[in-house]
């Protein structure tokens, strides 16, 4: 049940620090689901094609960077609206797609890929082993990233960007390059989740993401800027996940529960909130009283 | 004269784009160019049947969008549209299969008022949200929409589905409650005056009212607006739940007026329809009648050159790509002057 949470958990903690950075950059990156699905779509395609396992992750989050690259040509050198250009880059990915995977495989649904991984030497056994090994190391880049917002010159100069622009101006950082920089490495994380969650399922299927992108927007607006407020929602979400695959085994209209991971979401954050906020009203009450 | 040529370029670059991405799309994704061409540009003026089910396409369109509109003057993004749609389907087709047909058009208007009233309730959750936790409602309003689809698809599919009917779909309405079409076989009807009226009434409402002014300013620029006096609080709450209760009332309209019930699926594409016709309209609540017959215009082509030729979707999704990526683009569209000030700074 951990091992499954954990699991669940670690493609929405890759694509929150994507999105998370690209808020501090003030280019809040709304094309995560469809970077995601690039990510998905191409480690599914090299892997298919022979690339090793690790080179297919990698080259998976390099299409990613491609993409990314486009939005942040046409937002930062062009000008283009970064709302409606990100949203044109989900779009890109849910028709685009369709159009590669028809011209490559003359149709447009799913991608197998155990039997090319078992031509690599990876046997469907041993897939399990390494996927949780890879969410672990998404787990670790996760922290990693907590820790440079938090201590490195660059993830300084982030924070510095997005509490006060024209502050970097002042010591001579670009905060243009920065956002460069930020939109592009947001764009290889979520072609890696992308890939992680293609990984995980060993096929690759239209609309592998469900969501993923966007719940990680929600929860990057959710957590506001905490880490650990970020991971204890990705967790969260996971569970809701969990609990919905288990009880849709017993229940006679299983939809009904499929909504469940965005109520646990929200759910959470409404009592979180509501009690820090009563928390703080009594507070105030009581030293007035003193 | 140039400032003319300028804001026209401005307003007719979105639509021009979108036709040329599409001209571009069509030419080179179908093995008969021509034939694709043909039937994508000009198949839904060739009948009455197609034109008429533009129309009623982009009525609906301009609903959902005029209420994103006003939730954009008000300074918020509504993300849960579909859920809304969907939302204001279910409960227009539960009321009209539960009333009696007799009461004509006062079952109808209550039925459609309910649709408009949950969506609106739904609108309302995310802005007290907002007010009361600072939980931003464009994200609430996504959350609570990706809930609520997959609820109400299980409820289509489970308790409230006709079992004489092999669709997954609620039971048919009674012919008593289904909107006069005016251009029948086509699904064009009342809907469209209706959808024009509201687009009208918004454009007034933000131009000559002190509360559209107010909501215009408050949501333009908050802090400035509440130094002359502004308070958008109560506005934004009623703007928001008014803008989700209009895409409830597409949803209702949608039932009343073209499928007669409800089922699975019926509300794809509203919601970021609606978006789309507002943000290509600028905004504006008038500019959005052209954005909703742009993107109604687009989805009827591709549905019209998927029939004569071996044209995909995928194709229409990805024209509508094409705008989105490009057509805030300043370069393109920003006025010589501000393009010159932003290089000098």
């Amino acid at each position: 049940m951990i091992e499954q949470l954990f699991l669940s958990a670690a493609p929405l903690l890759i694509l929150t620090i994507g999105l998370a950075l690209t808020e501090y950059a003030r280019v809040l990156n709304i094309g995560a689901e469809g970077l995601a699905g690039f990510g998905a779509f191409f480690f599914a395609v090299l892997t298919v094609s022979g690339l090793p396992l690790p080179l297919a992750l990698l080259a998976a989050g390099l299409v990613s960077v491609l993409a990314a690259g486009l939005l942040a040509f046409l937002h930062l050198r062009l000008g283009a609206n970064i709302f409606l250009a990100g949203l044109g880059i989900n779009l890109l990915a849910w028709g685009g797609l369709s159009v590669v995977s028809r011209l490559l495989f003359d149709h447009s649904g799913i991608i197998p890929m155990n039997r090319s991984l078992a031509a690599q030497g990876i046997p469907i056994e041993s897939l399990p082993d390494i996927v949780l090994f890879v969410a672990l190391l998404l787990a670790l880049a996760f922290v990693a990233a907590a820790l440079f917002l938090r201590f490195s010159p660059a993830g300084i100069r982030l924070r510095m960007l997005a509490e006060h622009q024209d502050g970097l101006d002042q010591v001579g950082s670009s905060p243009r390059k920065l956002q460069w920089g930020t939109l592009l490495f947001s764009g290889f994380l979520c072609g890696i989740a992308g890939a992680f969650i293609a990984l995980r399922v060993g096929t690759y299927v239209p609309n592998l993401s469900a969501g993923r992108g966007w719940v990680a927007l929600a929860i990057v607006f959710l957590a506001r800027r905490n880490s650990a407020a970020a991971a204890g929602l990705a967790l969260v979400y996971a569970l809701g996940e969990a609990v919905s695959i288990a009880t849709q085994a017993n229940l006679e209209l299983p939809g009904q529960v499929l909504g469940l991971p965005y109520v646990f979401l929200l759910g959470t954050v409404i009592i979180w909130l509501g009690a820090r906020k009563l928390a703080g009203r009594l507070r105030a009450s009581r030293q007035r009283s003193k | 004269m140039r400032a003319f040529f300028a804001r026209t370029w401005r307003q007719l670059f979105p639509g021009l784009l979108a036709l040329g991405s599409a001209f571009v799309l069509v030419a080179i994704s179908s093995p008969k160019p021509a034939a694709a061409l043909d039937a994508f540009f000009l198949g839904p003026f060739r009948s009455f049947y197609q034109f008429g089910n533009l129309l009623s396409t982009a009525s609906l369109f301009l609903i959902t969008g005029t209420g994103m509109v006003l939730a954009i003057r008000s300074g918020k993004f509504n993300l849960g549209g579909e859920g809304q749609v969907y939302t204001g389907a279910l409960c227009a087709a539960v009321l009209l299969t539960t009333i009696d047909p007799s009461s004509g058009v006062f079952g109808l208007l209550a039925a459609l008022l309910t649709a408009t009233l949950a969506a609106a309730l739904a609108g309302a959750v995310s802005i007290l949200l907002e007010r009361w936790l600072s939980i931003s409602s464009m994200i609430t309003s996504y959350l609570i929409s990706v809930a609520t689809v997959p609820f109400i698809d299980s409820l289509i599919s489970g308790p409230l589905r006709d079992s004489s009917n092999n669709l997954l779909a609620t039971t048919r309405i009674a012919e008593a409650f289904m909107l006069p079409k005016f251009a029948p076989p086509s699904t064009l009807n009342i809907t469209a005056l209706l959808a024009i009226a509201l687009a009208i009434s918004l454009f007034y409402f933000l131009r000559r009212s002190r509360a559209g002014l107010s909501l215009s300013y408050a949501g333009s620029n908050p802090v400035a607006a509440s130094v002359y006096g502004l308070s958008a609080g109560p506005i934004t709450l009623v703007a928001f739940s008014i803008a989700a209760g209009l895409h409830g009332l597409a949803g209702g309209l949608l039932v009343a007026g073209v499928h007669g019930s409800a089922f699975t699926g019926i509300q794809s594409g509203f919601g970021w329809n609606g978006i789309s016709a507002a943000l290509i309209g600028r905004s504006h609540p008038l500019g959005v009648v052209g954005g909703a017959l742009l993107f109604a215009y687009l989805q009827t082509g591709v549905r019209t050159a998927m029939i004569h030729t071996q044209f995909t979707a995928e194709t229409g999704i990805l024209v509508q790509a094409i705008v989105f990526l490009l057509v805030t683009i300043s370069a393109l569209t920003g006025p010589p002057k501000s393009r010159e000030k932003e290089r000098r700074a």
